[in-house]
């Protein structure tokens, strides 16, 4: 379904698994940049629709430290963004 | 030999797999690599964009603990996956996971994942631990980050090429081989340290459906035991490889059951209308203390239901409608606010599927169910290798530098093998990292990995003689079909070589019928591991003999070896450990009761480079001070 979901011609058809799924129904998927609708079609004809948002942000802009503040020290416990990226002051620990 | 030519990568850090703990330790390590002039190359079987067991999506983050909002601590996270574990979990590696791994959420927040909120802000939690997310490209969105910033401190992505063996000096793994699914390339990795994120194991066990839908399991079919393999043929000690998963799902296609029972507080019912976690209560007396823990321990849930299914109470129901009618009845005085939630709850059950698992969203649509009319099916799936949800199979790695676990030598997360390292479903006994865990521990083994290279970093020595036999070893399957396959009128049939398909079936008739899969009702016994052994000592003698038309089917024929060492590893566990103790992933006909007092230890075991025997071993349980 990812294929499907990708294909930017909407060229791309699926059934359900033959050996449990019963023939005649159908979910199309319609992708856009920031959301995705899709299409149930049930056997008995009936249909549904469904808009859901996919992302926030424009595709390829993910900034991997977040905007959060780093550090350089290598033997602590704060992975790159932390502690800023956990909101508290310092990674937690026990004695 | 097939004429294929030897591609040498030569690298810092190799990080073996594309899924969410590889994209962390990319994401952690690549920052480190930056600052200190290293390179980092991840290698990923298929497309990064949509590979591994999030490829398709999720519609939950199962792991946040809230600290910073006070909401729950570290220590919180540690009781809840003891409980759920049967006491069995490595407490280092939980409370380590768990402390990082809000600000992997925070992270994905900023990336552009959107978490649903509440009015006031605040995130909205489907459980306890768990929040609501429209997680459709989730994967496109962390492995985005990942590359960026590979991109960012010059390093590599390599797609659609296959890991398959370690590379080792001695006791210190130096690299990797393994080959192009697409071309006649066979690659050799060179590296100072490893990290192994490969994912878990499915089709070890026959799947349910064996037609068209011998792919549709839970987790993803695509995962093989590659990381298992890895540690093991690497040397490492492994742990909990006794710990599978069998999930209860919406039936056949395998639709998640957590937003039903945490969102919408849905019973489930037996075909007699009876709720088997109310009449079965007292069974869960028999596996105190855990069984009277709550949440009560998934597998104790499995369990009770399995009795039902077990006295032709079934099928069990989800009851959906109820569910939905309940949540809405708040709004029985007012039509039009009645009505505006129905819709409201509709939608958020379809996206549930649509966003993760397509085809149950196509199997209610086809058998005209709508949830808000109509229960649905649930049933408990095959078995699977996945650590980093409510199973614990992996490596057994070293815990953080800063707790006094008695578990750790040097840095996080690295195995008993010398600088290779294990996240995700490599890693044993940290149970419930699921997602965003799993991203946090990558993380964590991304800066423990670039610390060990910057400390203790020489350059491989790698035994190119050696390569070239591994080379040899890798292509046969491919010379095998060239020699043998015009000697018979279908190629298919034939008695010099085994197909990738027909060999599977024979490993998952044995795992299934000796090693209690779905046929055997997940029973197994002293007497069937033994016997299951024997035959698995002749199934390994004829992987040798598996044959391979094309690239696809030579990377089928190594998964196919993958499995078969879970699959090894996972039967003799079972067989040391002379106890049940989760009755809902496996039960020991002929040790039926839980024995805290011989087995509250985790099973180790590590497969000798040199004999190729197993060796099995006690450790004993740790847990933290005061938690």
């Amino acid at each position: 379904m990812c294929c499907v979901k990708i294909c930017p011609q909407q060229a791309m058809d699926v059934r359900g698994y033959a050996d449990f799924i019963p023939m005649g129904a159908s979910a199309t998927p319609l992708r856009g940049s920031e959301d995705i609708m899709w299409t149930v079609k049930f056997r008995d004809g009936s249909i549904k629709r469904f808009k859901f948002p996919t992302r926030t942000t424009p595709e390829g802009a993910a900034d991997p430290l977040g905007g959060f503040g780093t550090h350089d020290d290598l033997n602590s416990q704060a992975l790159a963004t932390e502690p800023a990226s956990l909101g508290l002051k310092e990674v937690p620990t026990k004695k | 030999m097939a004429n294929w030519e030897t591609v040498v990568v030569n690298t810092d850090l190799l990080i073996c797999g594309g899924g969410f703990s590889a994209c962390g330790a990319a994401t952690e390590a690549a920052y480190w690599a930056k600052k200190k002039g290293l390179k980092v190359t991840l290698v990923d079987k298929a497309a990064l964009d949509r590979s591994g067991a999030v490829a398709m999506g999720l519609s939950a983050i199962n792991q946040y603990v809230g600290i910073k909002d006070g909401e729950n601590t570290a220590e919180d996270y540690i009781r809840y996956v003891r409980s759920d574990l049967m006491g069995i979990s490595r407490e280092d590696l939980v409370y380590n996971i768990a402390r990082h791994v809000d600000s992997t959420v925070h992270l994905f927040e900023k990336w552009g994942l959107k978490i649903w909120k509440d009015e006031a802000g605040k995130y909205v939690h489907e459980g306890r631990w768990q929040l609501m997310i429209n997680g459709e490209s989730y994967k496109v969105i962390i492995a985005e980050a990942a590359k960026n910033a590979i991109a960012a401190a010059g390093g590599e992505i390599i797609e659609r090429v296959f890991i398959v063996d370690p590379l080792m000096d001695g006791n210190k793994c130096v690299g990797a081989v393994g080959f192009s699914t697409r071309e006649n390339k066979f690659y050799v990795f060179k590296a100072k340290a490893v990290i192994a994120g490969m994912g878990g194991a499915v089709h070890v066990f026959r799947p349910r459906s064996v037609g068209e839908g011998f792919g549709r399991s839970w987790y993803p079919p695509f995962n093989s035991g590659s990381s298992a393999y890895f540690t093991i043929k690497a040397g490492a000690e492994m742990t909990c490889q006794e710990v599978r998963f069998i999930p209860v799902r919406f039936k056949d296609a395998y639709g998640p059951v957590g937003a039903w029972f945490l969102l919408f507080k849905s019973r489930a019912i037996s075909a007699t209308g009876g709720d088997y976690m109310v009449v079965r209560k007292a069974e869960l007396e028999n596996w105190k203390p855990y069984g009277l823990v709550k949440p009560i321990p998934a597998n104790l849930r499995n369990y009770l239901g399995m009795l039902d299914t077990e006295q032709g109470l079934g099928p069990l129901y989800m009851e959906t409608d109820e569910a939905i009618k309940n949540i809405a009845a708040q709004f029985k005085d007012d039509p039009k606010a009645f009505k505006k939630k129905m819709k409201e709850l509709e939608s958020e059950a379809w996206e549930d599927f649509l966003d993760m698992t397509i085809s149950q969203a196509i199997l209610w649509a086809a058998q005209n169910v709508k949830p808000e009319e109509k229960h649905s099916e649930i049933a408990a799936c095959e078995p699977y290798f996945i650590g980093s949800h409510s199973g614990a199979s992996g490596a057994w790695v070293s815990g953080p530098e800063d707790l006094p676990t008695p578990y750790k030598w040097g840095y996080a997360n690295m195995t008993t093998a010398e600088a290779l390292f294990a996240v995700g479903d490599g890693s044993g006994a940290s149970s419930h990292k699921f997602s965003s865990g799993s991203h946090a521990e990558g993380r964590i083994a991304g800066k423990a990995a670039i610390k060990y290279i910057v400390e203790k970093g020489k350059e491989p020595k790698v035994d190119m003689a050696e390569v070239e036999k591994l080379k040899a070893k890798i292509l046969l399957p491919l010379d095998l079909w060239d020699k043998h396959s015009k000697e018979t009128t279908d190629v298919e049939i034939n008695t010099n070589y085994l197909l990738p398909r027909q060999f599977l079936h024979r490993l998952q008739k044995i795992m299934d019928e000796y090693a209690g899969g779905v046929i055997s009702g997940f029973k197994t016994s002293k007497s069937l591991c033994e016997r299951g052994l024997e035959l698995m000592a002749l199934l390994k003698q004829d992987a040798e003999k598996m044959g391979a038309r094309n690239h696809h089917e030579l990377m089928r024929v190594w998964e196919n070896n993958q499995r078969v060492y879970q699959a090894e590893a996972h039967i003799r566990s079972i067989l040391f450990r002379e106890e049940t103790r989760w009755p809902g992933y496996y039960f020991r006909a002929d040790k039926p009761k839980m024995d805290d007092a011989n087995w509250k230890c985790f099973v180790n075991c590590q497969w000798d480079r040199k004999t190729g025997e197993w060796k099995m071993m006690k450790k004993d349980i740790w847990t933290m001070p005061g938690v």
